[in-house]
């Protein structure tokens, strides 16, 4: 009882006392001038480069608020007439769908198949999936077991396996004999694409997750392209 | 009514490119005092911005006037990994269990804040980081293992080392 009641003080001291801490060491800090430095062009151009990546994404997620706004409006209008609700059920999944070049831009999901987020394992907080695919593939099945979780896309019988793996849990084989091995430049960073006569593999890693496509008639460039499109599709799914 | 409440709120946001701007020579002067080497902690400053960059939604919500600690934590804990990988050791963490003793904080209420405060300050850099993220920030064990570039079972270790350690220090005993 006593321990019990101490777990709790402490914790509520840590939290109060914390706050505080960061308070007082964030002013500190603040009050401080820094010595100019003079950054690298490396670091300038990189930097540069991230703080407009983030500045469009703040537009994109505002426009994406005001877009929901409009949604919400149709959901409100749908609730008086199920007709409409069922229709826009059916249309939304594919409302972000647009042709571009030999890609389908996706949100997420290609085709007509329905995300059945429910199938992703709870361990794996952030999700994250392709958001384009080659033309054709749409999602056949979502698969996980201990430490990852894969989604099958088909197109004409012939699958493509994205897989995301929990980085505690990473492992792979490569088989040397029947395949070519090469170092190829992601987004992410460098990939390791291994393929051989009759199909290919794409892997890469984050700081949080590893990853791997696996399919068959699909060239380099192809696995590169959907690798860079792999996005979060949801956060804190838990 | 539903369209208004959902339109952006930027008012308290804290801007990237501000951010940016205010924190890039205080997150280099910070890795610059622990690795000593200028291309080295500019490599360090550019991975903190990068992390940064990844939780910034979560970030964002961080009032301006606490930003500052998380910011230098970062850049601090960027720069500890990648000197542990330059000198190719990893031993700055390890995953030891150390659960005993949680218990035995016998009595906390008689302590004053100020002697924690004090504790906490004693605290090597990352299980400080990732006591203040937890309690101050208020960020799950998830996302502080993200942050930190750590997995979670040892943030989760480390956290518990910090309580661990606080409780010996405030005992009065002598640190291990």
């Amino acid at each position: 009882m006593n321990n019990s009641r101490d777990d709790e003080l402490m914790e509520a001291l840590l939290k109060k006392v914390s706050s505080d801490y960061i308070k007082k060491e964030s002013a500190a800090i603040d009050a401080e001038t820094a010595e100019k430095h003079d950054f690298g062009k490396a670091f300038d151009k990189d930097m540069d480069k991230l703080v407009k990546k983030m500045s469009t994404k703040k537009r994109f997620s505002n426009a994406g608020r005001y877009a929901a706004g409009a949604v919400a409006a149709v959901l409100v209008f749908a609730v008086v007439n199920p007709n409409i609700a069922t229709a826009y059920k059916q249309k939304f999944l594919n409302i972000f769908r647009h042709e571009e070049g030999g890609f389908i831009q996706t949100d997420y999901f290609s085709a007509n198949v329905e995300y059945p987020i429910e199938k992703f394992p709870e361990e794996f907080g952030n999700i994250y999936a392709p958001s384009a695919l080659p033309s054709g593939y749409s999602v056949k099945d979502i698969k996980s077991g201990a430490g990852f979780y894969s989604i099958i896309y088909e197109r004409n019988g012939t699958e493509l396996e994205f897989r995301c793996i929990n980085s505690d849990r990473r492992t792979s084989i490569v088989d040397n004999e029947n395949h070519e091995n090469k170092k190829v430049r992601l987004k992410a960073g460098e990939g390791l694409y291994t393929y051989g006569e009759n199909d290919a593999m794409l892997q890469w890693e984050t700081d949080e997750y590893g990853f791997s496509l696996y399919g068959h008639d699909l060239s380099e460039s192809d696995y590169i392209k959907t690798a860079d499109s792999v996005a979060l599709v949801t956060e804190d799914k838990k | 009514m539903l369209l208004f409440l959902i339109l952006p709120s930027e008012k308290d946001e804290a801007d990237f490119a501000e951010i940016f701007e205010k924190y890039k020579y205080k997150v280099y002067s910070a890795a610059y005092g622990i690795l000593q080497d200028r291309q080295y902690a500019e490599d360090a400053a550019s991975e903190t911005f990068y992390k940064i960059a990844k939780y910034y939604d979560r970030i964002k919500k961080i009032p301006k006037d606490e930003l500052a600690y998380y910011v230098t934590a970062i850049a601090k804990n960027t720069a500890i990994d990648m000197q542990a990988k330059i000198n190719k050791r990893a031993d700055v963490l390890t995953d030891k269990t150390d659960f005993e003793d949680m218990k035995a904080v016998g009595g906390i209420d008689r302590f004053v804040s100020r002697e924690l405060y004090e504790c906490i300050d004693k605290l090597p850099e990352k299980q400080k980081a990732m006591l203040l993220y937890k309690y101050g920030y208020g960020f799950t064990v998830k996302e502080i293992a993200g942050m930190l570039s750590e997995k979670e079972n040892t943030v989760k270790v480390n956290i518990q080392r910090a309580k661990n350690k606080l409780a010996r220090l405030l005992r009065g005993e002598k640190d291990e």
